[in-house]
């Protein structure tokens, strides 16, 4: 066997072995942000659980606010079917988690409501279930708050990972495709800047 | 978020500390070979050194120094739960029910800051009987960790700046920082041992912390000690030295690197940096005390702050200090003019600003009920009246209005046809605008008085400076009586709780200034019932901090069997045991705590002998008094007067134990009207106590 083809041997191998350390590194990172998405889930299922709860509590005192409180069963109804879909997908689907993210951006505007209201009434506020209630209601909305964080970190840096060269040759080679991020602000309203007036 | 480039970081500093260690232990060696072989010189002259002298004197060293390190860091690192326990920390599980709503938040804050650094949950555990704000970190890896609060972070805090500080300490756990920490607690623990041996020597009487064991001080005065004890503690100090170099050598940038983390997990700079703020307010208001508990010894440098007390001398406090000064942690992540009015915080361990001043109120009344025996009546389902939307949005006008409405309440009271009949917005009303008129200092101090001293129709002559205390003192006298003789029994206790809340955050002479004048008011007729001492006593240790009192050796032992067998005396005079069972217990108790037996004299029951029983029992050992408050309680007749109960907690209080439980009180009916009122009260004109000073 000459030198040359040894070396060339040696070459591939020392390709070999790169082009595996980079794809167990992509695969470790796409398992990340898998497991950054079912964290969402988790807290999502944890907030539809919390719903049907608060909403018993609240039924007594507010017999004015039966819209509110409607709109917010209903708005449970729809992001559950969204969460649902997204779960049954593969993880970073972007169209499903759009869908996702407008059934649960209602469901977050609908509790804000219900928040509101709770503010206005003193014997509401004074329930020690209610108070209960409202506490895992803010835990859980920082708790989503955190991990859509966290899961658009991961996906972050495995887009890095997949896009930057020559890294981007294996992916590319073996199928990895972008994740898409996650979104906070769905219309053209909240994304406009905040106006302030000074008089 | 990527934690490498911080575990890299803390990982060379690992390495550079055990660099730094091995160059302070070789230091110490030689400083040490070098004292005794000069002292030898001084001693001997000429003489030559004995064979083996310098090795002797090396590996003795050396193995003292680094056998401690080992030791320390075993206990450090071999689990970070028991290292909380041991600081007497208790766990708040997750799985377990019944907590408060700021525990279960502070979980909740702790879950959620897991989640945004990618980490497992670590454990948390809470510091009960801390009041001042701080946190730690410990523990052998990311996976296995442990955090703890103290109470005071869990009450004082809101949801924002707990969260800075639990990201905080996150920020520790995620980047390695623990490791660092508790790899230097345990250098310095073995290079500080040569001292801590030295002092002891001396006499000192240094107990060495948390291992608990507790050096007898048998070398005070005697000059065949003095010598080598000064000779360990020369050397001792250059081990100080080294260890103090050592913790700088760590560098305090990871405080920074740790606030900056925080910040990015929280994305908010704001949380972390009014948490600081209020630190800073506490610390101008109150400066901390200068007494760590004892296993929190060593992990200074770990914790989220480090009260400046305890940063010791000038040279320390700036060079040395382990943590940058609070100003320019605050600074970096406020700006400058965050310093311009750091906030005077009222340290009241109150609502946090998202619990509504309404709920508290609601919450402290049901609480009241359910503490009163029996329970009193109190529903949640009301017909909502405008007047109650006021009153429990605490406003202060409206509430004595029902304070002063008592004699209709009155005819509805226990005193009044059946208990059923009662309305129950009575009790609810009443309570609530007791708690409300708890909240001010005047009205607590009016209340106070009328709990201690009795409800009578007459109102009490009290000096001219205290005219503003008594404008709602009627009001409140009122109030009281109308809940009932039997509901006030078992509502003094708590009640008293929540007016020393109120009372706890005035300037120090105007809560000495109260006490005095009560012990005025109690001493008036010439005599001191047990009722007032109990609550008096209940109030002071509450009110007013406590001074530590040292065991001191075996002349006291002889004293203590002495103040046992008196207060069991009295305690089965009040409960109407016979003095025979009385007599059993005590000598039982003084077998079991290892008291000296001796003669048996019968001082009178009296104040002077209350006080100087209480005095001798505060210098037991800490491990026995538990065990004496136990006893009294499984001894306690199951019917025994509330009262009678409370006298044995107010015991626990003063002597510093852990509060007893006891069973539930069995009643011999429910029905709060036919309950004699024999069973609830003490046998007071056998109780009384003959005037003294309660000092």
């Amino acid at each position: 066997m000459s030198y040359g083809l040894m070396g060339f041997l040696a070459v591939l191998a020392a390709v070999a072995i790169w082009a595996i350390a980079v794809y167990n590194r992509l695969v470790r990172q796409r398992n990340q942000v898998e497991n950054a998405f079912s964290q969402i889930d988790v807290q999502l299922k944890r907030r539809h659980d919390l719903v049907p709860n608060l909403v018993n509590t609240a039924r007594g005192y507010l017999q004015h606010e039966r819209q509110t409180l409607e709109a917010v069963t209903i708005a449970r109804g729809r992001a559950s079917e969204a969460r649902a879909a997204a779960a049954a997908g593969t993880a970073g689907n972007a169209v499903l988690l759009e869908a996702l993210d407008r059934a649960e951006s209602g469901l977050a505007s609908a509790l804000g409501k219900f928040s509101a209201i709770v503010e206005a009434y003193p014997e509401l506020k004074a329930d020690r279930t209610i108070a209960q209630l409202t506490e895992e209601l803010t835990s859980t909305e920082n708790r989503i708050g955190f991990s859509r964080q966290a899961f658009n970190d991961a996906v972050n840096s495995f887009n890095d990972a997949i896009g930057q060269f020559p890294d981007s040759m294996v992916a590319t080679g073996c199928g990895f495709s972008r994740a898409g991020h996650l979104r906070s602000t769905r219309n053209d309203a909240e994304r406009a800047p905040v106006v302030v007036q000074l008089n | 978020m990527d934690f490498s480039r911080y575990q890299e970081e803390s990982a060379r500093t690992v390495r550079r500390l055990h660099v730094a260690y091995a160059a302070a232990v070789v230091g110490v060696v030689l400083v040490f070979n070098a004292i005794a072989v000069a002292s030898w010189w001084l001693l001997f002259g000429d003489a030559p050194l004995p064979v083996g002298f310098v090795v002797i004197n090396t590996l003795a060293t050396a193995g003292l120094i680094v056998g401690g390190t080992l030791i320390e860091r075993n206990r450090l690192e071999h689990d970070a739960g028991l290292l909380a326990e041991r600081m007497g920390a208790r766990r708040l599980d997750p799985g377990a029910a019944g907590w408060s709503l700021l525990e279960r938040r502070a979980v909740n804050v702790l879950e959620e800051m897991a989640l945004a650094a990618r980490l497992p949950i670590p454990q948390l555990y809470v510091l009960r009987r801390d009041d001042r704000i701080n946190a730690l970190a410990t523990g052998l890896s990311r996976e296995d960790a442990t955090v703890i609060l103290t109470q005071g972070a869990i009450d004082c805090l809101t949801r924002d700046e707990l969260q800075g500080v639990i990201a905080h300490e996150m920020a520790h756990l995620a980047s390695g920082d623990v490791i660092v920490h508790t790899r230097l607690a345990a250098m310095n623990y073995g290079l500080e041992l040569v001292a801590n041996a030295g002092r002891a020597v001396l006499g000192g009487g240094e107990s060495s912390s948390h291992t608990g064991v507790q050096i007898p001080n048998s070398g005070v005065g005697m000059p065949m000690f003095y010598l080598p004890g000064m000779l360990l503690l020369m050397v001792g100090s250059i081990g100080h030295l080294a260890a103090l170099l050592l913790t700088s050598a760590a560098g305090r940038s990871r405080e920074f690197h740790a606030d900056a983390l925080a910040v990015r997990l929280t994305r908010d700079p704001n949380g972390l940096g009014n948490a600081l703020r209020k630190l800073v307010g506490l610390d101008r208001m109150a400066p901390p005390p200068s007494r760590q508990p004892a296993a929190l010894h060593g992990l200074e440098h770990a914790m989220f702050h480090r009260p400046a007390s305890l940063a010791g001398e000038w040279l320390q406090a700036h060079w040395f200090d382990t943590h940058p000064p609070l100003a320019d942690r605050i600074e970096r992540l406020l700006g400058s003019a965050a310093l311009v009015d750091v906030p005077m915080l009222n340290p009241v361990r109150g609502p946090a600003d998202e619990l509504s001043l309404a709920s508290d109120l609601e919450r402290s009344a049901s609480w009241l009920a359910g503490s009163a025996l029996p329970p009193l009546a109190y529903t949640r389902e009301s017909t909502p009246s405008p007047d109650a939307a006021y009153e429990l949005a605490g406003l202060p006008a409206l509430p004595y209005s029902d304070l002063d409405a008592g004699p209709d309440l009155n005819a509805a009271g226990p005193g009044g046809a059946a208990a059923g009949a009662r309305p129950w917005s009575a009790d609810r009303r009443l309570l609530v605008s007791l708690v409300t008129a708890s909240r001010t200092a005047n009205d607590a101090a009016a209340m106070c008085a009328l709990l201690i001293l009795g409800t009578g129709p007459e109102p009490e002559v009290w000096p001219n400076r205290w005219r503003a205390a008594q404008t709602h003192q009627n009001a409140i006298a009122t109030g009281l009586r109308a809940l009932g003789p039997a509901a006030i029994e078992g509502l003094r206790w708590p009640l008293i709780e929540l007016c020393a809340a109120t009372l706890k955050p005035m300037a120090i002479p105007w809560r000495e200034e109260l006490l005095r004048m009560l012990r005025g008011q109690i001493e008036l007729d010439g005599r001191v019932t047990l009722t007032e001492w109990i609550y008096y006593m209940l109030l002071r240790a509450r009110v007013l901090p406590q001074q530590e009192a040292v065991w001191r050796g075996d002349e006291q032992a002889a004293n203590s069997a002495e103040a046992v067998r008196w207060l069991v005396s009295l305690l089965a005079r009040v409960v109407g045991e016979p003095a025979l069972r009385g007599e059993r217990l005590a000598n039982d108790l003084v077998r079991e705590l290892g008291l000296t037996r001796t003669g048996q004299s019968h001082p009178p029951h009296d104040i002077g002998g209350l006080q100087a029983a209480i005095a001798v029992l505060r210098s037991l050992p800490m491990l026995q008094r538990p065990l004496l408050i136990r006893r009294l309680v499984e001894w306690m007749p199951s019917e025994s007067p509330i009262e009678a109960r409370d006298f044995i907690r107010v015991l626990a209080l003063i002597i510093d134990s852990p509060m007893p439980r006891f069973a539930p009180l069995r009643m011999q009916s429910p029905d709060p009207v036919v309950m004699p009122t024999e069973l609830t009260r003490l046998p007071m004109n056998d109780a009384i106590l003959r005037a003294g000073s309660i000092a």
